[in-house]
């Protein structure tokens, strides 16, 4: 890591801690108020929250420490060609329209609060072994994309609290102190808490984002002066993409992250908690303007920080936001306070990430788990188990993310490789009736192992397009195909009636 | 805004008729074409020139398609999803 001087004094450390203890008192607030400790309750606090808060809740649970630090690491690293960023997260939002305007009403009749929920209504004329397992192997997907999506914000609180704390508090311990500080902050706070600290996140995240880069502009000079510094620099980092694999290797990951992003299991949730169709309607009105300024704000972070600190190896160059934060932070008052702004947003904005997909993770594999062996178990129980699941999920990443292994943006894209082979029983079920709990677990199983297999043997991308895309194209053409030859009459007009809005 | 009972044109219906994003081909193709559009590939290869304000034409254009995207996403849900 480059030499840096603490940017800030005590004033951090005990500004971060009082913000923390707030979102908690928040949190745990929200829980007294509740009537009735019910796993349903537990999952809908949202349908009791208004489509600003939705809104916010959403956009918060899109945006934390992985994008804020990772993905404008990976701009830093390759230029503008991570233009496809903003493209992508915009591209997530069609996507959950596409779910959205089934799923809701689906739930809604069906009273379904999860994804396995509705894997479950939606392939019920099945029953033992083939239900079993198709809701097994989505479950492992849908766990596997969301623990990522939760260890990544650990690995991101490292890099910055390292940086932060210029060396004093290394990474390695950072991690741990941030993965209990999430045990702690669940199990005291619950859902409701973590919902609503992720709204008021949200919106402090776009207000600090906003300050990093004009306290870069003010230091460093504006982008208009920064990027043609690259031309003399490393001019490929402003070039146009110079081979045909570059140009679909930004197609595969736009159809990458825009498939995989809605398919989070807490995202999933927080659609099916929605109200009705019109509360989730109005959150577009704003959030694709905060995605699009967000990705645009930190592209522009991580490529001005190529300009700015040239040079930093790949691990490296995953702190670059934080470095280049508390380089400008020591020059004036405003610089500190636009810093410190930043920061406790970043810290917040992780942490109830991190605490909505533990949560959602580990109350929804106890659910399965006692649904499976122990059908008749108490409300209560489901919930006092879940917490126990919670902490030894969380403990189970640290070995993980002590050592990473790879960038957050390479994490990333591992991680929504395995979520997608959830789509066609997720998604693509939900529009077409005649898909059928075999097609759906064939083409997952057939995905999963094309998509491995590549990943395994090196063909991490073939063509640039990523192994996991290729292996979702196999996973549908199986699905549809399966499905066409076992299809049966009266399962098609059951699932007919299930999907089809009334 | 609530587009129930009313029509486009604000005029009072008894029944609106449900209306889906994935059932309208105007959706898919603009979908289509703004994805096709925010990746450069119509530009020549390993080219930054020419830069305008300090920003490469090419990055310029497709932040504007990005924009014009965000657009068509909260336009698709307010005139297409009822």
């Amino acid at each position: 890591m480059p030499e840096v001087q603490p940017a800030f004094g005590i004033e951090a450390p005990i500004i971060a801690v009082g913000f923390v203890v707030l979102l908690m008192l928040i949190g745990y607030y929200s829980y007294k108020k509740r009537v009735g400790a019910t796993v349903y309750d537990f999952f809908l606090a949202s349908r009791l929250l208004g489509f600003a808060v939705l809104g916010l809740s959403l956009y918060a649970a899109q945006y934390s420490g992985n994008s804020f630090i990772g993905y404008a690491a990976r701009a830093y690293r390759s230029g503008f060609i991570f233009l496809m960023y903003p493209t992508f997260m915009v591209s997530v939002l069609p996507v959950t329209i596409l779910i959205a305007s089934r799923l809701i009403p689906v739930s809604t009749k069906m009273k379904l609060t999860s994804p396995v929920d509705y894997i479950r209504a939606r392939f019920g004329y099945e029953s033992g072994r083939l239900l079993s397992a198709i809701i097994t192997l989505s479950l492992i997907f849908l766990v596997w994309g969301t623990f990522v999506q939760f260890f990544e914000q650990a690995i991101a609180m490292g890099y910055l609290g390292e940086v932060i704390t210029a060396g004093m508090f290394p990474y390695m311990y950072m991690v741990v102190v941030f993965v209990i500080g999430v045990i702690v902050f669940t199990v005291l706070g619950g859902f409701r808490g973590a919902a609503l600290a992720n709204a008021i996140m949200g919106a402090t995240m776009l207000v600090g984002l906003l300050g990093v880069l004009v306290l870069i502009s003010k230091d460093f000079g504006s982008i208009g002066e920064l990027v043609p510094k690259l031309a003399e620099i490393k001019p490929s980092l402003i070039s146009t993409p110079g081979t045909a694999t570059a140009i679909s290797s930004w197609f595969s990951t736009i159809f990458l992250v825009a498939l995989g992003a809605p398919l989070y299991i807490h995202i999933l949730q927080h659609i099916m908690a929605t109200k009705d169709i019109s509360t989730y309607k109005r959150t577009l009105l704003f959030t694709p303007y905060f995605y699009l300024l967000t990705a645009t704000s930190l592209l522009l972070i991580g490529v001005c920080g190529a300009a700015i600190i040239p040079g930093l190896g790949s691990m490296e160059s995953e702190r670059i936001v934080p470095l280049l934060v508390v380089q400008a932070a020591p020059k004036d008052p405003l610089a500190r306070g636009l810093g410190l702004l930043w920061m406790m947003a970043v810290l917040s904005a992780t942490l109830s990430t991190a605490a909505t997909t533990i949560i959602a993770i580990s109350v929804t594999v106890v659910k399965e788990v006692f649904r499976a062996f122990k059908p008749k178990v108490a409300e209560r129980e489901i919930l006092l188990t879940s917490r126990v699941v919670l902490a030894l999920i969380a403990l189970l990443a640290i070995p993980i993310v002590i050592e990473p292994r790879a960038t957050i943006w390479r994490w990333t894209e591992i991680k929504f490789e395995g979520l997608i082979q959830v789509f066609p029983a997720m998604l693509l079920s939900l529009y077409v009736p005649w898909i059928n709990a075999k097609g759906a677990l064939s083409g997952m199983i057939v995905g999963a192992i094309v998509a491995l297999a590549l990943s395994l043997s090196g063909y991490t991308t073939v063509q640039g397009i990523h192994a996991g895309i290729i292996g979702l194209i196999v996973n549908v053409a199986t699905c549809l195909l399966v499905s066409k030859v076992t299809a049966k009459e009266s399962e098609v007009s059951y699932a007919k009636s299930l999907i089809t809005p009334a | 805004m609530d587009y129930e009972g009313v029509d486009v044109e604000g005029r009072p219906q008894a029944r609106v008729e449900r209306r889906e994003p994935a059932k309208s081909p105007l959706f898919w193709i603009l979908w289509a074409l703004l994805i096709l559009l925010s990746v450069p590939w119509y530009f020549p290869p390993k080219t930054y020139e020419p830069l305008i304000g300090g920003l490469p034409l090419w990055v310029i254009v497709v932040m504007i398609v990005s924009v014009v995207y965000a657009v068509f996403v909260t336009a698709s849900a307010y005139k297409l999803w009822r």
